[in-house]
């Protein structure tokens, strides 16, 4: 069941309440910062996007249907995601999502991210490049189907599949450079 | 798949350190928190400006009724002339030339003359009794009503004369003929000599019908003791003089029906056909690059249904419900470039035949988008009108000049765009806002009937629109309507 305080705070975001605004963006704005990082450049654009996003919300606040404070968050992230990809799309559009020929899938070792906490996976991931990184968040974070993803890219949903393998790959290797790393910095 | 898994549980709900403080600043900034309540207000001013006018309206009606009684008054008043004269018409038909009861009629000549006289005077009291009541409210209708009467009667009379004069079957002249008939009676022979300029009251005017009516009748109890040769004339006459004064009623009556005091509200019923222009006023660039697209407006129909409140028989102010349905053509055809400066994939190197490597390079690039799609979209809008009715004449036939603003309440759209992602999306999605129109109307009003009245004419209409698409996509845009429209109203 629904927390009637969270009930009421979505009441009061959806008519609009400028104090249910602020309540969002200060308890949840670090939330939405990771998932804005995931599909961003860097840090500064993600930050951009992030408030260009907060300004979405509210204006479509009122399309919002639920009363669920899970439910809304899940809302505003997406608009977050769009936000960035949109941004991203803008100024970085890159002809790195043509298809390429399928890779075998690969099965990444409990050993290697087991090692690493969650900021440190998060870390990892924001180093891949910005192709694979979206394609990868969109997938395993986010949970949706290659084909949403290539109707959300207008890109095809094979050079979704492919793509994400490749970013798997690249973020073994990271992963395993990255462990490496503190083992040796450890050391 | 256990990766996958081990990702989703601990990333999904991450968070990363970010100063709130400042984000907040920056998005309360960017926020305009009142304009949100500005639809709001809009739909209750347009409601409680409807509200206004159904309680003028309501307020309105006693005032109809009584002044529809007070027109059933002057009607009332008529008959009882009318049956006062078509009574008199019956008497003298039903009198006969008996020669044995034209003894005793002699004899009973002075008593029934001032019988007659008495009744007559007894009806005449009663219509002055009538017609000092009415003329508590409407003085004016009732000295124009018997001045018709007055008129009618006195032109009668000088026909009458006219006849008496020039009848080629006696020679007798009009001072003989009423010597004639006057006989004994004592009631004066000259009241047919009225001067129609003389200022009469009221009760001088009753009078004067009185003493016209004592007259007739003294002259169709008169004939009856006239020796055989001269009543050939008198029938003609006596027809003649009759039924004049009958037709005086109606156009008075009719008159006080116009009068503009008694049709205060009005409902019309208008529907339009015509067509669209749209021009997109601003435009985020991106959207811009990306939708590489033709629109073409097509046809729209409107339908209005409005009540009015008439000031006067210029102004009036109307609200109702409006509700327009406008086709929109778009399509994204044939092969776009754009030049586009990022990051792109510069060398791709395989190491073998599926391991590679791919190096990015950031500098300008073109990019080549390709579409082929044409969808009609359906725009609808329900909104509440406020207008403002002026009415001219020009060489007798009447216009209505009206302005209107149009409080949007309903907006619907069906369809597809192409969002920022270049990718065909539902219409359903956009953020519209197209809170007020503005609309000049001008028809030709053509009376059917009292009550009822066609229009036709043209009406030019402005909304200016913003639409906020998936991912904040902002695009502006003016529709102007132009149609040709046919009506009815009702006057009540």
């Amino acid at each position: 069941l629904s927390n009637p305080k969270d009930i009421e705070f979505v009441k009061l975001l959806k008519r609009g309440e400028r104090g249910a605004f602020k309540h969002l963006v200060l308890s949840y704005s670090s939330l939405f910062f990771t998932k804005a990082k995931l599909y961003s450049r860097n840090e500064q654009d993600a930050e951009d996007s992030l408030q260009d996003a907060y300004v979405t919300i509210y204006q479509k606040i009122d399309q919002f249907e639920g009363e669920e404070l899970g439910r809304l968050l899940s809302w505003c992230q997406k608009i977050v995601i769009n936000t960035c990809l949109s941004k991203y799309r803008k100024h970085y559009y890159s002809h790195e999502r043509n298809e390429l020929t399928p890779m075998n899938d690969i099965e990444i070792s409990p050993e290697i991210y087991g090692q690493l906490e969650k900021a440190e996976l998060l870390k990892v991931i924001t180093q891949l490049p910005d192709g694979y990184k979206q394609i990868f968040s969109l997938y395993a974070i986010e949970g949706y189907s290659h084909q949403e993803i290539a109707e959300q890219l207008n890109i095809k949903s094979n050079t979704s599949r492919s793509q994400y393998v490749r970013a798997k790959r690249k973020l073994n290797e990271l992963m395993t450079s990255y462990s490496q790393t503190i083992l040796t910095n450890g050391i | 798949m256990e990766f996958e898994k081990y990702i989703k549980d601990n990333l999904s709900d991450q968070r990363s350190e970010i100063d709130a403080s400042k984000m907040w600043d920056n998005v309360s900034n960017k926020i305009d928190f009142k304009k949100k309540k500005r639809k709001g207000i809009i739909f209750w001013i347009s409601g409680l400006g409807m509200l206004a006018l159904l309680l003028v309206g309501f307020f309105s009606f006693p005032l109809l009724f009584k002044n529809k009684s007070i027109a059933s008054q002057e009607i009332e008043i008529k008959n009882i002339e009318a049956s006062t004269l078509l009574t008199d018409n019956v008497l003298q038909k039903n009198t006969s030339i008996d020669p044995i009861k034209i003894e005793n009629a002699e004899k009973k000549e002075t008593s029934a003359e001032v019988k007659t006289t008495k009744e007559i005077k007894n009806k005449a009291t009663r219509t002055e009794n009538k017609l000092t009541t009415a003329k508590t409210g409407i003085i004016q209708d009732q000295q124009s009503l018997l001045t018709n009467t007055y008129e009618n009667n006195s032109n009668s009379i000088t026909r009458k004369k006219e006849l008496e004069i020039s009848n080629p079957k006696t020679n007798i002249n009009a001072t003989e003929i009423s010597k004639l008939f006057i006989g004994t009676s004592s009631t004066p022979r000259n009241n047919h000599s009225i001067d129609n300029n003389k200022d009469l009251s009221t009760s001088e005017l009753t009078n004067e019908l009185l003493e016209n009516n004592i007259d007739q009748k003294s002259f169709t109890l008169k004939q009856s003791g006239i020796s055989p040769n001269i009543p050939l004339l008198l029938p003609s006459l006596l027809e003649h003089t009759r039924e004049t004064p009958s037709f005086s009623i109606k156009p008075t009556v009719k008159k006080s029906k116009q009068t503009f005091s008694t049709n205060p509200i009005s409902v019309a019923l208008v529907s339009a056909i015509g067509v669209t222009s749209r021009t997109l006023t601003s435009v985020d660039p991106m959207y811009q690059a990306l939708r590489n697209s033709t629109e073409a407006t097509l046809e729209h129909y409107n339908i209005q249904g409005k009540l009015y409140y008439h000031f006067n028989d210029r102004w009036a102010i109307g609200t109702g419900i409006d509700f327009l349905s406008q086709t929109e053509k778009i399509e994204w055809a044939g092969t776009y470039q754009e030049n586009i400066n990022g990051t792109y994939v510069d060398t791709i190197y395989y190491s073998t035949n599926t391991e590679f490597t791919t190096s990015n390079a950031t500098g300008d690039y073109t990019a080549t988008y390709q579409r082929d799609m044409r969808k009609y979209n359906q725009h609808q809008f329900i909104n509440i009108p406020l207008s403002i009715q002026y009415h001219f004449h020009l060489k007798n036939h009447q216009f209505i000049l009206e302005p209107q603003l149009l409080f949007n309440i309903s907006y619907k759209a069906k369809g597809d765009y192409l969002n920022n992602f270049g990718v065909p999306s539902k219409l359903e999605e956009l953020q519209t806002d197209c809170n007020i129109q503005y609309q000049l109307g001008l028809v030709y009003n053509y009376s059917i009937t009292q009550n009822w009245n066609l229009n036709f004419g043209s009406s030019l209409r402005w909304a200016p629109q913003t639409s906020l698409g998936e991912n904040a996509v902002k695009t502006e845009s003016d529709y102007k309507f132009i149609n040709l429209k046919i009506g009815v109203s009702r006057k009540f």
